[in-house]
């Protein structure tokens, strides 16, 4: 039985996705933050995107939920590049949980993204995917026991030497 | 539709072992029991029991998996789908239990019952130990050793029922059934010791001489073969039979191989069928499983037996070594040393400290063979000196002294039944010996343990 065969109605599954997606307002709206229908759209569109392109396969989407009430109250979020950034939060999860082998689980993830985008890099996404979370990925593939501390790496931060 | 009806609705026949959940799927829908819709409703059940099962796997800590570990956890899904429907009466109570059951739970009791299967395939690894072959052969010691082990130890029967990760070399005679995981194992372990039961009927230095005679023939160590012995031991037995040679001989002369070929021949329907019968009552195959494994076995041997009878080659096909390497060798000894010079004789060799004028002095004094088992054991010689000695032996010599010794050919220790009024000299010089014919080359021990097996009583 071939499961790509036995897929939903792909137009149900946006809607349900969209529908979910808006309803997360009401939380981010306090902090000034608000998806219009259109954004959320594509939202669930980049979610699909990027699982398909990683090659992986989600039962129930609460992902992009999560991601959002996690990162609607972070200082480098605003109207303007909020549906941007969670774009691209999103296709970094799932490319990273690829990179981390599934050694973490979602909730870790996530919050690992959080400290690093508000702590460390500056609400850069770029900085998260190509240094924080890279150097935690190889942490990770290498075995190393504490793959959370990042610093031993950043000699090369430091030196000015490119990381990735 | 009525019981009655439903019961003989689907074809039980139409239906697939490996992949039942599908067949009784698609057989209900052929019957009408289900509709196309109903079909897609269990496929789509199907989709969210895999999900709950993802959420099991990832104990809840991962939404998401790689589409390779979501395809092999459905696999397995499936798998203890088979499992739990086997065991239901009919395929009808599969129909409905797949219809109104919540398809996770289905799974979770499959599961459960996969587990079993595992124990039970536990316990009938330790019956297969038990019906053993004593062999060399690599392939079949390498499975029961380490690769059948290995499945059992590996075995996920939650995430991965579907998958056999064993290196399972050694070949059955049986034909691969396309079965999978335990149920896999559990055939190979039934067909194993069915073989092993008709094995055990014959000695293993016979079988073990028809490996070594298969590997002379492919010009390689009969011990590094991917060959079932069940099947060899079974062609050669049968033969045997056909060709009026002892069953449990293993062993058939040139000229009685001349004879099967004419029967062959001139009317072998006649003579398969007696054979048949003839096997069976001479070995006491009585029960009906071995009954069953010996007769699909006999049919391939029949094919092979016809074919070269027909192109003249059954004496390659039954391993008959040409007529001057089966010649029986008859022995007579030479005369005994009187006692005097006997004595005489052992006490210059005590005294005697180099060894090289040790084996010349044995050479020369010496034309018995019952003389030399005496001073072997006479604790006249020490330590490397009996190495000595036994270079300075022609291989008609060291045939004899292995056929007297007895040694099991592939373990090359002394036999286990060994007389236990034996001194300590005599286990001495028989152990030096034994340690010393395994320092031969391979090539030129199999000739010794062909020349000793040729050596008359």
């Amino acid at each position: 039985m071939e499961l790509i065969s036995l897929a939903l109605s792909p137009e149900r599954v946006l809607q349900a996705a969209v529908t979910e997606i808006v309803r997360t307002n009401e939380r981010s709206q306090q902090y000034g933050l608000c998806l219009t229908p259109k954004d959320a759209k594509e939202l669930a569109l980049t979610r699909e995107y990027s699982l398909r392109t990683s090659g992986r396969l989600e039962f129930g989407g609460g992902i992009v939920s999560k991601l959002i009430y996690a990162f609607c109250d972070s200082p480098y979020l605003y109207q303007s590049n909020y549906a941007s950034v969670l774009n691209e939060l999103t296709e970094t999860f799932y490319l990273y949980k690829n990179e981390t082998m599934d050694l973490l689980g979602d909730d870790e993830l996530i919050s690992l993204m959080k400290e690093y985008f508000d702590h460390r890099c500056g609400g850069s996404i770029e900085l998260l995917q190509g240094r924080e979370l890279y150097l935690l990925a190889r942490n990770l593939r290498f075995g190393v026991r504490d793959y959370l501390n990042l610093s031993q790496q950043d000699e090369s931060r430091d030196s000015g030497t490119e990381v990735f | 539709m009525d019981s009655i009806s439903r019961l003989c609705a689907i074809d039980q026949t139409r239906l697939d072992d490996n992949r039942l959940t599908q067949s009784i799927i698609n057989e209900a829908v052929r019957a009408g029991l289900l509709s196309e819709k109903q079909a897609g409703d269990i496929h789509l059940r199907l989709i969210c029991a895999l999900g709950e099962c993802v959420e099991w796997y990832t104990a809840g800590d991962s939404s998401s998996v790689p589409a390779e570990k979501a395809q092999s956890l459905f696999a397995s899904m499936i798998y203890c789908l088979d499992v739990y429907l086997a065991a239901l009466p009919d395929a009808c109570a599969g129909v409905d239990a797949l219809e109104n059951e919540a398809l996770y739970a289905l799974y979770r009791k499959g599961s459960s019952q996969a587990e079993q299967l595992t124990r039970a395939g536990r316990k009938l690894y330790e019956q297969t130990l038990l019906s053993r072959i004593s062999t060399g052969l690599n392939a079949y010691n390498d499975t029961l050793d380490r690769a059948i082990p290995e499945f059992f130890q590996t075995y996920d029967v939650r995430f991965g029922a579907h998958e056999t990760m064993a290196s399972i070399d050694y070949p059955l005679a049986a034909s691969d059934t396309g079965k999978t995981g335990i149920k896999y194992m559990l055939w190979y372990l039934q067909q194993l010791i069915l073989e092993n039961t008709y094995c055990l009927r014959f000695a293993a230095g016979e079988i073990e001489r028809l490996i070594r005679r298969q590997g002379e023939l492919c010009h390689t160590d009969g011990h590094e073969l991917l060959v079932n012995i069940f099947e060899l031991v079974l062609l050669v037995s049968y033969a045997s039979v056909m060709a009026s040679q002892p069953v449990c001989g293993l062993s058939i002369s040139s000229q009685a191989c001349a004879g099967l070929r004419a029967k062959l021949l001139s009317d072998s329907h006649q003579a398969f069928g007696k054979a048949r019968q003839e096997l069976f009552r001479a070995l006491e195959i009585n029960e009906p499983a071995l009954q069953a494994c010996v007769s699909r076995g006999l049919d391939k041997c029949e094919a092979q037996l016809l074919t070269a009878a027909r192109e003249d080659c059954l004496a390659a096909l039954l391993m008959i070594p040409p007529e001057e390497e089966n010649a029986k060798i008859h022995f007579s000894d030479g005369e005994k040393m009187q006692a005097r010079e006997f004595r005489a004789l052992e006490k210059e060799l005590r005294a005697c400290p180099d060894a090289g004028h040790k084996a010349a002095l044995i050479h020369e004094s010496i034309s018995s063979f019952e003389d030399l088992l005496d001073i072997l054991a006479g604790g006249c010689l020490y330590a490397g000196e009996y190495a000595h000695l036994f270079d300075s032996f022609d291989e008609i010599m060291l045939a004899m002294l292995l056929k007297s010794v007895q040694l099991s050919p592939f373990e090359m220790r002394i036999a286990e039944d060994e007389p236990l009024h034996l001194t300590e000299n005599e286990r001495e010089w028989r152990s030096e010996f034994s340690g010393y014919l395994k320092s031969l080359e391979k090539k030129r021990l199999d000739g010794l343990f062909r020349l000793a097996s040729r050596i008359g009583e």
